[in-house]
């Protein structure tokens, strides 16, 4: 890098010495940039105004500054040094914004337009170009300004990162809660920062490895109910659950096909931990590995075409990957992990070019993202007992569980930058976090 | 002319010998022949005329007697014919000497007359000598004279060329002085241009967040007016990367580097309130 900034200064040079020289009057001095700061974004977000005497029914601009902040792309501005707090576009000084280094603003106001309808205005200011990018006004009750929040932190983050935000989406999780002499399992869905939970299943019995289906309206799941393991499969808005698979055996880590028309399942129905296919329509099994080695946690590629899973048939976990057509595997599975003796859990980023996975590295089990192509690792959350990692729908950040003071919970860590943020959650071990489709 | 001397010593010895030698030759020779006959006619006399008898001896007498007188006549004639040779001889022997000494004399007469000329000669070949000499002499001096002269003029002829060199040699280093101050001018301007555009570059660097979405190879050109005191007045992009996300980043950059540090001297930069940035996504 150094070496080819070099390289191009010299040539920059002669070009610059030859223009001199040549003395054109025409001739403008051209600086070549190849080389910004990798560091975040630098935003204002003002608190929204609130017309009414009591306090705002929700932090408006918090949760927006929290979403961007989580991204790992954004610096919000700290609110003690904001200059001044515009809530309309006329008040807007964008010479004392530029005097604090910002590149953009974000002010709004929240109205109250009747008995639980609200009127949410904002704008998105390039405070250097001195003009709005966006605006919006939305209209919505007390339950849907959290939603509104992140609808913002979605167009704020699409504007100035030229990706699609994902803080409008979902995770499903487990959480267990010890009380008294019993265990109380959950499969809750929360919005992506971790707030608005709701439990959608509570179960004496363990809950495991939900899974999203493509159009987001439904999870599969593994429970342990009818005292062994079974896939279910419940629909989020309305708690219709449906058991799909209960081989006898171990029936565990279900994953949706991208077309939703099948499942791809571990079962030991054959003495042996393999994967399956279950065609949902049809309800036709297909076995995808034959192997006596223990073979589970399977993933589909973005198009459909293959699957990677965990096998140890190597002699220590590692991630295979296996092209599968309509009527099953059309090739033999083939090792894709060869860095360290511990690779397991591995899921595709939504372009198909890489995978997450938990890696065990010298300081315990990591969570590391392999390209594809070029096969290097690296990790992007050096814990020490990650696990469950799965990609944001837009790639940027990952997902995944870790164990802080022996309590499961969850952080995301974008890939970049390498920010990881702890997402709150008020009880419990949390653990298995899977990301909803956008 | 040693050896002309030296021939004609050696003719005169030689000469002198031959004289010697004849006149012993003369001397010891001639006369044990004249001796010889001489003495044979006496000698034999007494041999030939035994005593005759004594009747004859009046006759014999008379005879005797007219013999006698013969004889002695003979004898006066024989001596007088003597004499007369000795005489003769005596005077061919003078003649001779005579002649000789005349010889002698003339050689003699020769010799001085030749030594004169030689001498004369000498004289005159020893004037001519010192003529000879006085005129070389003479065109040796003036030779040298004008030698002296020639190396004075080209003395001269060189200290000027040198002068002329000396203030050709200062001349040229003068522009040589003037070229290399030139020279540096131009590269403490390029320097001082090279530094400025790395403070620029720094300082908008720093300013450069590359939005996420960037891919490499993406490419933004913007054209800025600076104010007299840096301020960026105006960006306008001259060659869109396609992304408005993109774009929007390099503008920021620019004006976030509001404002832009000035040269010590602003007419380093070419068409100078004016500047490109091209803005390049590297991988």
């Amino acid at each position: 890098m150094r070496a080819i900034n070099r390289v191009l200064l010299l040539k920059m040079t002669l070009l610059l010495g030859a223009l001199l020289l040549s003395g054109g009057a025409q001739a403008v001095l051209t600086i070549e940039i190849t080389k910004g700061v990798k560091g975040a974004l630098p935003i204002a977000i003002v608190p929204f105004g609130w017309s009414a005497p009591s306090a705002a029914p929700e932090n408006m601009a918090g949760i927006v500054a929290a979403n961007l902040a989580r991204s790992g792309y954004f610096a919000p501005l700290p609110e003690g040094e904001l200059p001044s707090r515009p809530h309309e576009a006329a008040a807007v000084r964008f010479s004392e914004w530029r005097m604090v280094r910002v590149d953009n603003l974000v002010i709004g106001k929240l109205e109250l337009l009747g008995p639980d309808s609200y009127q949410v205005k904002f704008h998105l200011f390039d405070v250097y170009k001195g003009r709005s990018l966006a605006g919006y006004s939305y209209r919505t009750n007390r339950r849907g300004l959290r939603r509104v929040a992140h609808q913002i932190s979605d167009i704020i983050y699409e504007q100035l990162t030229g990706k699609k935000g994902v803080f409008s989406t979902s995770i499903a999780y487990i959480t267990t809660v010890r009380r008294g002499g019993g265990t109380r399992y959950s499969l809750s869905v929360a919005d992506a920062d971790g707030h608005n939970e709701q439990i959608i299943l509570e179960s004496s019995q363990p809950l495991m490895s939900p899974a999203w289906s493509p159009d987001g309206k439904r999870l599969a799941y593994v429970s342990f109910e009818s005292g062994r393991s079974a896939i279910y499969v419940q629909n989020v808005e309305t708690a219709q659950r449906t058991r799909i698979v209960g081989f006898k055996g171990i029936n565990s880590a279900p994953a949706w096909s991208p077309d939703g028309s099948r499942l791809a399942f571990t079962s030991s129905r054959n003495g042996n931990a393999d994967i399956y296919l279950l065609d949902l329509a049809s309800r036709k099994l297909t076995r995808v590995t034959t192997s006596r080695a223990i073979d589970t946690e399977a993933a589909w590629s973005p198009d459909g075409g293959s699957l990677v899973f965990t096998s140890d048939r190597g002699g220590s976990p590692q991630i295979y990957r296996v092209a599968v057509g309509p009527s099953g595997p059309t090739g033999k599975p083939r090792r894709v992990t060869y860095e360290g003796r511990y690779n397991a859990r591995a899921s595709f980023s939504p372009d198909g070019g890489r995978l997450v996975m938990v890696h065990r590295g010298g300081a315990g089990f990591q969570i590391a993202v392999q390209d594809l192509r070029g096969g290097q690792v690296s990790i992007i959350a050096d814990t020490r007992l990650g696990e469950s990692p799965s990609f944001a729908p837009n790639g940027d950040m990952v997902l995944y569980a870790t164990e802080i003071r022996g309590k499961g919970v969850l952080e995301a860590a974008s890939v970049d930058t390498r920010t990881r943020q702890r997402l709150g959650f008020a009880r419990g071990d949390v653990r298995e976090p899977a990301w909803s489709p956008l | 002319m040693g050896r002309y001397l030296l021939i004609a010593v050696l003719l005169h010895l030689v000469l002198f010998t031959i004289l010697m030698v004849r006149f012993d030759w003369w001397s010891s020779e001639s006369p044990p022949a004249t001796a010889a006959i001489q003495a044979v006619v006496v000698d034999r006399l007494p041999q030939r005329d035994p005593q005759p008898p004594a009747v004859e001896r009046d006759r014999e007498q008379e005879e005797i007697r007219k013999r006698e007188e013969k004889r002695k006549q003979e004898e006066r004639k024989r001596v007088e014919a003597e004499r007369l040779r000795k005489e003769r001889e005596q005077a061919e022997r003078r003649a001779a000497e005579e002649k000789r000494r005349r010889e002698i004399e003339l050689a003699e007469r020769k010799r001085a007359q030749q030594e004169e000329q030689r001498r004369a000669e000498e004289a005159r070949r020893k004037a001519e000598e010192e003529k000879r000499k006085k005129a070389e002499q003479e065109a040796r001096r003036k030779k040298e004279e004008e030698e002296r002269r020639k190396r004075a003029e080209e003395e001269r002829r060189r200290r000027e060329a040198q002068r002329r060199r000396r203030e050709e040699e200062l001349k040229s280093l003068l522009a040589a002085e003037e070229e290399f101050l030139e020279g540096e001018r131009r590269r403490k301007n390029q320097a001082e241009l090279e530094r400025y555009i790395e403070r620029v570059r720094s300082r908008v660097e720093s300013r450069w967040r590359e939005p996420p979405n960037a891919r490499e190879g993406m490419s933004t050109t913007v054209r800025i007016r600076l104010s007299p005191s840096g301020e960026v007045l105006v960006v306008k992009t001259v060659q869109s990367s396609g992304d408005a996300v993109f774009d929007r980043s390099v503008e920021a950059a620019v004006r976030k580097a509001s404002p832009l540090p000035l040269p010590s001297d602003t007419a380093i930069l070419p068409n100078f309130p004016e500047m490109n940035f091209k803005f390049i996504k590297e991988s």
